[in-house]
């Protein structure tokens, strides 16, 4: 019995590794968002921070590899951990209530569904160009500009950063039980808020960006 | 008071479920819900019908023989009381209360309400002891435990084994009831030596059980009628984590054949 698990992974290790790429993925957003929020100090600052970015290929791929890697692993096991459900409990209930779960918890997998198309649509949009309208490379202002001047791509934003609240809000409290962190209650309420703001932080800051957009193309009369 | 019930109803594992419904006007507010189940199956008994099969014992929420979902919920809708603590005062004059069995892979139903709930012995026998020297009793001041860890233990000592915590998950895991017992060992000096052991080797046991994994939505935190809380899955996957870390009961000796040459010639 021992001997055949042991070969596998439980739940509680695979639960780690999507805990560890978690917060590789956190803290990208976090750092990104940072980065993007000079998009409201004009597009001399914006266009700055891409060349930046862009100054140390080195740097700009072992870091896109990183991110590459735990995105894979962190899906891999979401998908792999959701199969699993329907192994655990085979016969659903005929009715079921969920009296403690945050809206946060219950929606993880869908929400996490929601970013996975997001993230491809997003590289293939703003960084890759192959979706845009009117793409040319280094000009990031420029860039966000057009894009968000239609209705379809800011919809599309403006919802996967719900979706992204949402993860994140639940993500970064279970996160930090997945690896044995929060041993005392009272630190736990804490994290709980804290989970809250910051997912409240990521996706109002990252969903301003291309609603003012819009908003400012509309302004100009288009 | 009128109280209709929709009962999974299910001879053996075997033959398909389903709910049949029961109506009566025979309860009252200060009934208790498997008080008014004896009272049906007075009446199904006396029509010469198969009674509704449910375990109880203790009939104070104490022993952990009960639990079943009770609309929904794994012992019913109050916090911190098995489904022998239920009243039908909790419910509105005229109600349909839905009951099924805990669902499960590792649960199998036996019989209506009655599942077998004989995974939770295998994972306590995994790792839920610790050794301790026979002989006389140990003085009993040798070794001192800090009063807030003689406290976490307690509170997740009184895990009665009910098994509500892994009915009311979504991914039916169980680690509110092995955490709890984690935890109830691993605080007390006495449960140190055998502390990563026991971590590895309960969680080990619980997913080949067919246990699920834990999200840490909650639900457990709130069905469980001992108010077991959700600290003891952090402290158990703290445990299993470090134990594998430390790569525990990998310790392997170095072992030379007395006599070997230092030098290769
Ligand atoms: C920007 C992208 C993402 C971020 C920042 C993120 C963040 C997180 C974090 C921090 C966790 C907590 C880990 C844990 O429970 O230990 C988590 C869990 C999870 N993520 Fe993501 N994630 C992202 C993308 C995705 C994607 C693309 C999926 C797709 C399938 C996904 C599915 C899940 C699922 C199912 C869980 C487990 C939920 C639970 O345990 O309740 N995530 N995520
Ligand atoms: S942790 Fe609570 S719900 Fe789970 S088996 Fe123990 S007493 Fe029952
Ligand atoms: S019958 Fe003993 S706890 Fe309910």
């Amino acid at each position: 019995m021992a001997t055949r698990v042991e070969l596998g992974m439980t739940g509680v290790a695979k639960k780690a590794l999507m805990a560890v790429s978690g917060i590789v993925l956190t803290v990208y957003v976090v750092l990104h968002l940072a980065g993007n929020l000079l998009y409201f100090a004009g597009p001399a600052a914006l266009d700055a921070y891409g060349a930046l970015l862009h100054k140390n290929p080195a740097l700009l791929w072992s870091a896109r590899a990183v991110l590459f890697a735990s995105f894979c692993i962190h899906v891999a096991a979401a998908l792999d951990l959701y199969m699993r459900k329907q192994v655990a409990r085979p016969i659903s209930y005929g009715r079921y209530e969920r009296a403690a779960s945050s809206l946060g918890a219950r929606t993880m997998i869908w929400t996490g569904l929601i970013l996975l198309g997001f993230v491809v649509y997003h590289v293939l949009h703003l960084t890759l160009g192959i979706t845009h309208p009117a793409y040319v490379p280094g000009r990031v202002y420029s860039n966000v500009s057009v894009a968000f001047a239609s209705v379809v791509p800011t919809v599309i934003y403006v919802v996967s950063m719900i979706a992204l609240g949402l993860h994140v809000s639940h993500g970064v409290l279970a996160m930090t039980q997945s690896l044995g962190l929060t041993l005392r209650r009272d630190r736990l309420r804490g994290l709980r808020r804290f989970s809250v703001v910051l997912a409240l932080i990521v996706a109002l800051g990252l969903a301003a960006i291309p609603i003012t957009a819009l908003a400012l193309s509309f302004a100009r009369g288009r | 008071m009128r109280i209709a019930l929709e009962v999974w109803r299910q001879r053996s594992p075997e033959e398909p479920g389903r709910f049949v419904r029961y109506e009566t006007t025979e309860a009252s507010p200060d009934m208790s819900l498997l008080e008014l189940l004896d009272v049906i199956n007075e009446g199904l008994v006396s029509e010469g019908e198969e009674p509704i099969a449910f375990d109880s014992d203790c009939r104070e929420g104490i022993c952990g023989t009960c639990g079943f979902m009770v609309n929904g919920l794994a012992h019913g809708p109050l916090q911190g009381a098995a489904t022998c603590q239920v009243y039908l005062r909790s419910f509105r004059d005229g109600e349909t209360l839905f009951l099924e069995p805990f669902r499960a892979h590792a649960f199998p139903l036996i019989k209506d309400l009655v599942i077998n709930r004989s995974a939770l012995d295998r994972i306590i026998t995994a790792g839920g002891y610790v050794s301790v020297n026979t002989g006389n009793a140990p003085e009993a001041n040798t070794s001192t435990i800090p009063k807030d860890l003689a406290e976490q233990a307690m509170d997740a000592a009184a895990c009665i084994a009910c098994g509500a915590c892994i009915a009311a998950c979504p991914n039916a895991s169980a680690a509110l009831f092995t955490g709890a017992k984690i935890t109830h060992l691993g605080k007390l000096p006495e449960g140190q030596p055998e502390r990563g052991r026991r971590a590895l080797r309960m969680v080990r046991a619980a997913a080949a059980e067919g246990f699920g994994h834990c999200t840490f939505a909650g639900e457990c935190e709130t069905a469980c009628p001992k108010s077991i809380p959700l600290q003891v899955i952090t402290q158990m996957n703290h445990d299993y984590l470090a134990a594998r870390l430390r790569g525990e009961g990998r310790a392997t000796a170095r072992h030379i054949e007395p006599g070997t040459p230092k030098k290769r010639r």
